[in-house]
């Protein structure tokens, strides 16, 4: 009992230290409920975007840096998972994702070795779009292969891009930044490439990165930039995020948020523990 | 290319044997003793390791990490959907239907009961035909259901079809063509550095 007990104090402390950090960066919490309308809560962006639709907008001063703690209902497993989501609303947009980006590189870096460990795979709904559309892909099959690809049937997105270039179909592929953006100047030369620079930069200095196109995030209110954080050898995300914009009770809100998954976290600080006193 | 850290979970029966093809045409050395009876084989240098498991719980293993890639029928992944794995190829083989059958070559008059063990698929196609059905779950045996007048109509899956015509049943419809799918963590596809040949052969 002894070791269950200290493994919970275990858990809350490390659920404390992560909530002091967003504190000491000026997020405010905004407590949501787990279970709605008869619907347990499977997201907290929603929820936290419609209390705040409560107030009036001249009330709102934005950007404004929110967070939300407790468990979300995973339907594909039957479970629950605690999590701590993570809100920067406003219209910031790009510069918005180099401070989310910051704010997790922050947050991971307080575990050297978990660092080490991590890696960062980016998606962006946008490219993914304008690389279809530079394909000439109607935009009926754009809409179909983004359904196809969130909900991982990455065989009917190749199908129904079949007729695209090698070139187009490898963005769907993961890859290092370089061949990411060799691949995608000759696709989408338009594209933003001094901030993609940015976000590869800001996330490089601490862990690897990979870029992938079929990477689309899991709610249908992402726009732009996408990301997941995995860590060597787990088979489930330390975290996973986006740009948005949602439309809640007729307000639109754009932002760039995230959720950490606090028992992988919890997990990989622990083996991070065993391995630096084994090292002592 | 190494697979010594590489799980692959496949399902038992006829995607086992195609599995055990393709395993072989790619010069890996297959694990699996006609004789034995053992469901888990632990990877090594001259071959990803392998779980043998049912169907409908190879998403699951898959999702969770203990696999990083899975073999399992596309029927299988309509019927029991999981957000949390990728569908990264078509495998072509275990090729097989779903189909609609009955006592005669007649599209169902007005509502009626259907026994099936495929409710989410066979409730997805009787929705997009605007036709009034109700569903009776089966696990089994589903070609007794006309037989002993349990259900007139049945949604299964047939192969060759010898199974129906021995029933005196026959096809009507098909409501979805299925072939073995190989489907991935979503982490360790994306991550891990042992399945970028798995990538290569698939884009090749």
């Amino acid at each position: 009992m002894d070791e269950w007990l200290k493994q919970n104090r275990s858990e809350y402390e490390l659920m404390m230290m992560v909530m002091n950090q967003f504190l000491a960066q000026s997020f405010y919490p905004v407590p949501t409920a787990p279970a709605q309308s008869g619907h347990y809560r499977e997201d907290h962006t929603q929820s936290i975007l419609e209390l705040l639709s409560s107030f009036p907008e001249s009330h709102l001063s934005l950007p404004l840096k929110v967070f939300s703690l407790g468990p979300v209902y995973d339907p594909g497993h039957g479970r629950w998972a605690e999590t701590v989501d993570v809100e920067i609303l406003g219209e910031g947009g790009p510069q918005h994702e180099v401070m989310a980006i910051e704010l997790i590189m922050q947050l991971v870096s307080r575990w050297p070795n978990l660092a080490e460990r991590s890696l960062m795979v980016l998606g962006h709904l946008g490219l993914l779009d304008q690389a279809m559309a530079s394909e000439s892909v109607l935009p009926g099959v754009r809409q179909q292969v983004r359904q196809a690809l969130s909900s991982g049937h990455l065989v009917q997105a190749e199908s129904l891009l079949a007729h695209a270039s090698p070139k187009t179909r490898r963005l769907l592929l993961p890859q290092t930044y370089g061949n990411f953006v060799d691949a995608l100047g000759d696709t989408v030369p338009e594209a933003d490439f001094d901030h993609l620079s940015r976000l590869e930069g800001a996330i490089s200095r601490h862990m690897g990165t990979r870029w992938d196109l079929s990477l689309t995030g899991n709610w249908p209110y992402y726009t732009d930039l996408v990301f997941s954080l995995y860590l060597e050898n787990i088979g489930q995300p330390l975290l996973n995020g986006g740009r948005f914009l949602a439309d809640v009770q007729g307000r639109a809100w754009h932002g760039v948020g995230f959720t950490l998954y606090l028992d992988p976290l919890y997990q990989a600080v622990q083996q991070e523990t065993e391995w630096t006193s084994h090292d002592l | 290319m190494t697979f010594s850290n590489v799980t692959v979970a496949v399902a038992k029966g006829r995607i086992l044997e195609g599995t055990r093809a393709l395993w072989v045409q790619r010069g890996l050395t297959w694990p699996v003793d006609a004789e034995s009876r053992k469901l888990w084989f632990s990877p090594n240098a001259l071959r990803p390791g392998m779980l043998i498991a049912r169907a409908r719980d190879i998403p699951t293993l898959v999702a969770m990490g203990i696999a990083d890639l899975g073999v399992v029928g596309l029927d299988v992944l309509e019927e029991h959907p999981n957000s949390q794995i990728l569908q990264v190829a078509d495998l072509k083989f275990g090729a097989c239907r779903i189909v609609l059958a009955g006592r005669e070559r007649q599209w169902p008059a007005g509502p009626t009961r259907i026994a099936t063990k495929y409710q989410r698929i066979a409730q997805a196609y009787f929705s997009l035909h605007h036709h009034p059905v109700e569903l009776v779950p089966l696990s089994g045996s589903l070609e007794l259901a006309p037989v002993i007048g349990l259900a007139p109509y049945i949604v299964d899956i047939v192969d060759t079809g010898n199974t129906l015509r021995q029933h005196q049943l026959v096809e009507i419809a098909t409501v979805m063509e299925s072939s073995a799918r190989l489907i991935a963590n979503p982490s360790h596809w994306r991550t891990k550095p042992s399945l970028e040949a798995v990538r290569q052969i698939l884009t090749a």
